[in-house]
């Protein structure tokens, strides 16, 4: 994986004001409207490679969001078109801008893309699906990337619509209100995706691809001879925000390994407790909330059984963009990784990239949904 | 699922990039130029996207007397100079702890034992099952000694017993047919060849390995792939640079020998293959092996016709003089080693009947740029062609290999306006500005490959000693002329005049790039 590259950002188009029927129109000026501030040999050049309708519910998620798109179509260029529904705001208004989003590329001048924020507040929010609708870029991928504090199946209609228009949807559990619900309607939801060929991404899990790597290198058989097949225990830290994503790494474990979940969760305070079967053994698995810090997992701690003497591998995190690893009971040195660039903007460059369904994180997810639903009945 | 202790389902389908599994890479020739330059900036940048495996260690070994410490600080040295990312204090200390050094000479058996003693240390330090990569970045000439004994020292395991040992062999593999083999036979007298990766990094470069994409990957390219479409193909590969401090090797190989009997042949293998039916590596191979064996041999008298060979005069370069090869520091001042050497070729079979590859590299040409470009046959000389004396430009689909990886198509248009007037208008695709992320170095890829077994992007024995039977006719030629003298065009120009006759008399114009 390669990280953005930050080059020097040249200029943005400032964001003007127009009419919805007048957006795409608007948008085609902007290309032809000299900028008074490049040299007169500067080159602009509209790149684009796919749609990006980005919603979210109020101006604080979008004024983020917007700091974001920046790097975002650095990484991937996009028409951007970013969609504020409030609905907890009166009166009822919708109203757009465009501007454009601009890099130098070398010697080329520069590589702009075209960013359209809509925002609608009560009733006019059911305006914004047939507004973006009219922008898209026809034979481009289409990516709607949600941004809510609940799952994105529980959007309702203005989802289901949005949806509709997209190829893939992209959102993140970190953060979710209530996991459990949130993970099961994720679930039911991911598996009539599938059948309409949307794919789903969650950011959450994308984060634990580095985790995912260097618990999968260390518990290697040519590192680790039999570790795999004897494991009998793992512990997973997590912080604030971090349950679904512990639920989805669990889920990860069991479904590449062959367990099943066995029985119901049990709960002692802040840790969670779980029961797989393996194929010749039982693994135990616990979940423990480390409240300050770090929202996401913290650390995942795999224990294993050969011939009496037992293992530890554990993967930790060591501060931004660092993962420390070591074992107890193996004679080998500890081991600090750096962990590529995990910002939001990062990952969702990455992913407007990637148009490949990801069969892990279904399987995974299957999981996960099985142990916030043993969660919730406990 | 079902438990399988030889294989890990942690790892499988975790990434899209090749799995690259635990071993050590023994880099031979560990403190020269290459591995300044290119290997460790580009085993840094792999640690730094975090696709090296969790256990591995590079060890350098050659004549320096470098320490572990000094080695570190060499290799820093060349990563801040020459990585495509910024070196990063905050990492360097963990990636540094995996650096070593052993000193040694590469024909002496002792060097050999200390090697194998220091991996006996480093190996279990991280975790790593003896899993090995050799990287010869010596001289053609010391390879079957490195190889004999690096097997001798018993330090290589047999392909498929315990853990893997794999070589990693430089180009130009030889500096004739006679040499390539018997390199290729010393190798395999110790490796099999499924251990044997020879290393060209131009097949590592995106822009090659997104031409079988472009080719097989659209349906609109390869109904025109062939003679009926296709008026010619030029490949060119431009060098700014003069023979700087290469001119011993230099000396001893020409352009023939450094590039065109490597890098363009396997351009040309890219541009000209049949769909291969799977992207396994031995299928790839055997599908660009079928363009080697269809190369018209050019023999005798028509090595005069078809190839044309010249050095680099005095001249300029951005502005300044510089001297003329065999004014360079350790040039024979009568030197008969070409700089620039242009070729016109022929695929025989029914695919490429009667196209022409014109083929051209050269040194101290105006700028580096290298690509491959598909000249396509003009449009009948009716309607808008019809005017003799303003013939319509034709549709030319060009792949940058270097600078500004990415690929353009020219097309005619109307210009906006009463009148029909048609313009050539380049449509264009750059990796960068359309991806936007920086491109790995080819030498990341291919490192990549080799700690993950997989050969497509390496060439097969076949290939080296097809490609070298195929340059030999033309060496041969050479040699037979006598020749004492060799045109010159200037540097900082696009080659000499004998280059553009030869294309011009096939009313033909090289490429300005």
């Amino acid at each position: 994986m390669s990280s953005i590259p930050l080059g020097p950002k040249e200029i943005t188009l400032p964001s003007q004001p127009v009419d919805l029927a007048a957006i795409e129109h608007a948008l085609s000026k902007l290309w032809k409207q000299p900028d008074p501030q490049a040299p007169e040999h500067a080159l602009l050049t509209r790149a684009c490679m796919s749609n990006l309708i980005v919603f979210c519910t109020n101006q604080d998620q979008a004024d983020l969001i917007t700091q974001e798109l920046d790097e975002i179509v650095l990484f991937h260029p996009s028409r951007v078109l970013l969609l504020i529904g409030d609905t907890h705001k009166s009166p009822p208004r919708i109203e757009a801008f465009v501007s454009a989003l601009c890099h130098l590329a070398g010697n080329h001048g520069q590589v702009c893309s075209e960013h359209v924020t809509i925002s609608a507040t009560g009733n006019a929010v059911q305006r914004l699906p047939s507004t973006a609708r009219s922008l898209l870029i026809g034979d481009l991928p289409t990516s709607l990337w949600w941004v809510s504090h609940e799952a994105p199946s529980l959007g309702g209609d203005l989802f289901s619509e949005l949806e509709e228009m997209a190829d893939q949807v992209v959102y993140s559990s970190l953060g979710w209100t209530e996991p459990a619900r949130d993970i099961i309607a994720t679930a039911r939801w991911a598996v009539e995706a599938e059948a309409t060929d949307t794919l789903i991404a969650d950011l959450a899990w994308r984060r634990l691809k580095p985790w995912r790597s260097l618990i999968g290198q260390s518990l290697d058989p040519a590192a680790v001879p039999r570790a795999l097949e004897t494991i009998t225990e793992v512990a997973i830290e997590y912080g604030q925000r971090g349950l679904p994503q512990t639920w989805l790494l669990l889920g990860w474990l069991a479904s590449r390994l062959g367990w099943q979940p066995i029985g119901v969760a049990h709960r002692r305070g802040d840790e969670w407790r779980w029961t797989f079967q393996a194929l010749d053994r039982t693994v135990e698995a616990r979940t423990r909330l480390i409240p300050d810090g770090d929202p996401e997992v913290r650390s995942v701690a795999v224990s294993w059984k050969v011939e009496k003497a037992t293992a530890t591998m554990t993967v930790a995190s060591h501060g931004p963009g660092k993962l420390g690893m070591c074992y107890q009971g193996v004679d080998a040195q500890p081991r600090l990784l750096v962990a590529p660039n995990q910002s939001r903007a990062t990952l969702i460059g990455l992913r407007l990239k990637n148009r490949e369904r990801d069969p892990i994180f279904d399987t995974a997810l299957q999981v996960a949904r099985h142990l916030a639903e043993s969660s919730s009945s406990a | 699922m079902i438990e399988s202790p030889s294989s890990n389902p942690l790892l499988t389908g975790a990434s899209t990039v090749p799995s690259a599994q635990p071993c050590t890479l023994v880099i031979f020739g560990g403190s020269g130029d290459l591995s300044r330059r290119k290997l460790l900036p580009a085993v840094y940048n792999l640690a730094l996207d975090g696709v090296l495996p969790t256990n591995f260690a590079v060890v350098g070994f050659a004549k320096n007397d470098f320490s572990d410490e000094a080695y570190r600080s060499f290799a820093r040295d060349g990563i801040a100079h020459f990585s495509r990312r910024p070196l990063d204090e905050a990492h360097w200390p963990e990636f540094e702890r995996s650096l070593f050094f052993v000193p040694g000479s590469f024909d002496d058996p002792a060097c050999y034992e200390a090697l194998k003693r220091r991996l006996a240390e480093v190996e279990p330090q991280f975790g790593i099952p003896g899993n090995r990569v050799f990287y010869l970045s010596i001289p053609p000439s010391l390879i079957g000694t490195c190889v004999e004994h690096l097997h001798k020292a018993g330090l290589i395991n047999p392909e498929g017993r315990g853990p893997f040992s794999r070589i990693i062999v430089e180009k130009p593999v030889g500096r004739d047919l006679t040499s390539a083999r018997q390199i290729n036979a010393k190798i395999l007298d110790v490796f099999d060849e499924k251990q044997v990766y020879r290393i060209d990094h131009y097949l590592g470069k995106e822009t090659v390995q997104s031409l079988l994409v472009v080719r097989f990957g659209n349906s609109i390219f390869e109904p025109l792939w062939n003679q009926k479409y296709i008026d010619h193909v030029q490949i060119t590969v431009a060098e700014e640079e003069g023979v700087g401090t290469r001119a011993g090797y230099y000396e001893e190989a020409g352009a023939l020998r450094d590039m065109v009997q490597n890098h363009i042949l396997q351009l040309l293998c890219v541009t000209a293959m049949e769909p291969p039916w799977s992207m396994e590596a031995d299928v790839v191979r055997d599908h660009k092996l079928g363009v080697l064996n269809c190369l018209r041999p050019i023999t005798g008298r028509d090595v005069d016709k078809s190839v044309v060979r010249a050095q680099y005069g005095p001249g300029f370069h951005n502005g300044e003089g510089v001297p003329g090869y065999r004014r360079e520091i350790g040039v024979d001042p009568n030197s008969t080693t070409e700089t620039y050497v242009a070729l016109k070729l022929f695929v025989d079979n029914w695919r490429w009947a009667g196209v022409p590859f014109y083929i051209r590299t050269g040194k101290r040409m105006p700028k580096r740029a290298s690509e491959i470009a598909v000249q396509f046959k003009a449009v009948p000389e009716i309607l808008f062609n019809a005017n003799p004396s303003t013939p319509l430009e034709p549709n030319v689909l060009a792949l940058r290999i270097q600078p500004d990886e990415g690929l353009s198509l020219k097309i005619a248009t109307k210009r906006p306006g009463p009148k029909l007037r048609i313009w050539p208008v380049r449509m264009d695709f750059r990796y960068d500005t359309t991806y936007g992320d920086q491109t790995p170095e080819a030498y990341e890829r291919l490192l990549l490959d080799v700690m993950a077994g997989d050969a497509t992007l390496f060439m097969r024995r076949d290939a080296v000693e097809i490609s070298w039977k195929w340059i030999q006719n033309i060496l041969d030629a050479w040699d037979h002329s006598g020749t004492r003298w060799l045109p010159e065009y200037p540097a900082g120009t696009w080659g000499p005049v004998e280059a553009d006759r030869m294309i011009q008399s096939d009313d033909r114009e090289w490429r300005t790039l």
